[in-house]
């Protein structure tokens, strides 16, 4: 069924938008992520304008991390005092990135930069969570119980000024460094137009040891206030949020992430981390090889967006 | 469409005696506004018209001849070329073009270059001449020229090209039917994601190559109901329609988390 969409300005099929929805929410919802690095493709792949694209999945993804959070929140699987640090900083990084954003936009290569930024972030992440959790599973193999956290075991950047406890996580760390992930988070966000989960669950888990069960839940809370943000931002500063789009991706997302968040719940923490990996791996491929492989058309036409 | 005919024929007829001139044409759009609601895929006008003539209209050696052009709004854009810098592919070169329409067809009753010679299209406007003053034609196959590759040919050819097969501009040569020897009709699909605003129509009369006479007309694209009232609030009221798709995301999460509840 073909359903006219009045800010992109096109009609799209409204079940393959749907189960576009479905399939990213089942996806986020999963791994604790917002999935716009995997809906912004999609939605461009479908004809949507990349400016609608980008600005739209920012309020889907404010819909599924709310649905997330809330169920979080009652299991008392998330840290909101961390959450609130990583929120705070993460709009200074969202001022930063959107100031970048435009000095890109004006040199020219906004989308070069955007590919190559996806192909290093993903492959760097994807690369070593895979590393990881293929040793991680390795040592289980063999009998040995997985390395548990050492409580005295901290990275120099912990130990810096102003630590603070955070009983949730049962971590006692320097806010310097959580707000520097918190401030690069924002940055890549508003740039690459992705919420920053697939980033900020390995840091907190790697940089930080907060547990697993507290990690996702936090990173949800995060995403949540970051989007809504972002929404409003791209709603007031390009008018490209469609809300019929919006609408059925926010369906579709909701739908898909219950029954993401129960497949999530059978994971053992190895296994999360390797198909998480995986993930975050083959996305970055699929930018490398539309950097590197010979194009069918080598050229495009934009239409450039007349400003009142 | 029985109906119009019937009434432009009346028309065609009941002109008032006029002293032996060229022909007139009356043409009529099946259409004056093309609406877009929500189940909105595209459309098609149809384009219905009666050459006028009486006893001291002199007969022509040559046929009746029609061309008809569409000319959507004129929207700005830029062609980008990929090149290869090392491994990777990046945008090297563009060139922008700002005013550009965002439609444009020309429907004809046979080949374009049958019916008047390339001067007389450049004269009139018709065909590539219309969208990019430089082009010598709106074919496929551009004639092979020593010219240097100037970076202008290469740009405005791949926007031809490129925007032909994205449905948006067309040549149609078979378009244009004569119902009887003065009555014809065309018609032109409109792609569903052709740009909104005036839509330019003119038919011109032809025979032997020579302009008979000329009729314009035009219809409008545009939004209506919900779809207008949601594109006017994204633009006018942009902060409360951004905090409008928020709640909205805000609401849906918090009612599917009720209703997911599992504890």
């Amino acid at each position: 069924m073909q359903i006219y969409l009045p800010i992109a300005e096109l009609p799209v099929d409204m079940f393959l938008v749907l189960g576009m929805g479905v399939a990213v929410g089942f996806i986020s919802g999963m791994f604790g992520i917002g999935g716009g690095f995997l809906m912004t493709p999609l939605l461009i792949f479908v004809g949507i304008p990349s400016a609608v694209a980008v600005a739209t999945q920012a309020a889907q993804i404010a819909a599924s991390s709310t649905a997330s959070a809330f169920s979080y929140w009652r299991k008392k699987a998330l840290d909101g005092k961390l959450a609130l640090i990583l929120i705070c900083s993460g709009i200074i990084g969202t001022i930063i990135g959107v100031w970048t954003f435009n000095a890109l936009r004006r040199a020219g290569q906004l989308e070069l930069s955007i590919n190559i930024s996806y192909v290093t972030l993903m492959g760097l992440i994807g690369s070593f969570m895979l590393f990881e959790s293929l040793r991680a599973m390795s040592r289980t193999r063999r009998g040995r119980v997985a390395l548990k956290r050492k409580p005295g075991n901290h990275g120099w950047y912990q130990k810096l000024p102003w630590r603070m406890r955070f009983p949730r996580s049962r971590i006692y760390v320097s806010v310097i460094p959580i707000a520097v992930l918190g401030i690069f988070i924002g940055f890549t966000g508003s740039i690459l137009g992705i919420g920053g989960g697939f980033i900020i669950i390995p840091a907190l888990i790697y940089l930080f040891r907060v547990p697993t069960s507290v990690v996702v839940g936090t990173s949800t809370l995060q995403l949540l206030f970051t989007m809504v943000v972002t929404t409003v931002l791209h709603a007031v500063t390009n008018g490209s949020v469609d809300i019929v789009l919006a609408l059925i991706l926010i369906v579709g997302g909701v739908l898909g992430g219950q029954f993401g968040a129960r497949a999530g719940q059978n994971l053992k923490g190895e296994q999360f981390r390797l198909l998480l990996a995986l993930l975050v791996l083959s996305v970055g491929l699929r930018f490398a090889v539309e950097l590197v492989a010979t194009p069918e058309e080598r050229f495009s036409i934009r239409v450039l967006e007349s400003r009142q | 469409m029985r109906l119009r005919l019937a009434a432009l024929a009346m028309l065609a007829l009941s002109g008032a005696p006029q002293p032996a001139r060229a022909e007139a044409l009356v043409s009529m759009l099946s259409t004056n506004a093309v609406e877009i609601t929500s189940n909105y895929t595209g459309t098609e006008i149809a384009i219905f018209g009666a050459i006028e003539r009486d006893a001291s209209t002199v007969s022509r050696g040559a046929p009746y001849q029609m061309v008809i052009t569409v000319k959507g709004p004129s929207v700005p854009l830029v062609v980008r070329e990929k090149e290869k810098a090392g491994i990777i592919w990046m945008n090297s070169d563009q060139r922008k073009f700002g005013e550009v329409p965002g439609f444009y067809a020309v429907l004809s009753s046979g080949p374009l270059d049958d019916i008047i010679d390339p001067d007389t299209q450049r004269k009139f406007q018709i065909g590539a001449q219309a969208i990019t003053s430089s082009l010598e034609g709106f074919s496929d196959d551009l004639p092979v020229t020593t010219e240097p590759r100037t970076s202008a040919t290469v740009f405005e050819r791949a926007l031809l090209r490129l925007r032909r097969e994205q449905g948006f501009y067309k040549l149609d040569p078979a378009a244009v039917i004569f119902e009887r020897a003065n009555t014809f009709r065309a018609q032109v699909p409109l792609p569903a994601n052709a740009p909104l605003g005036r839509y330019e129509v003119t038919a011109h009369l032809f025979s032997g190559g020579v302009l008979l006479a000329k009729e314009k007309s035009g219809f409008y694209v545009r939004k209506i109901g919900f779809e207008a009232a949601t594109a006017a609030a994204a633009r006018n009221r942009p902060f409360l329609y951004g905090l409008a798709a928020a709640g909205m995301a805000l609401l849906i999460g918090w009612l599917a988390s009720v209703i997911f509840r599992r504890d």
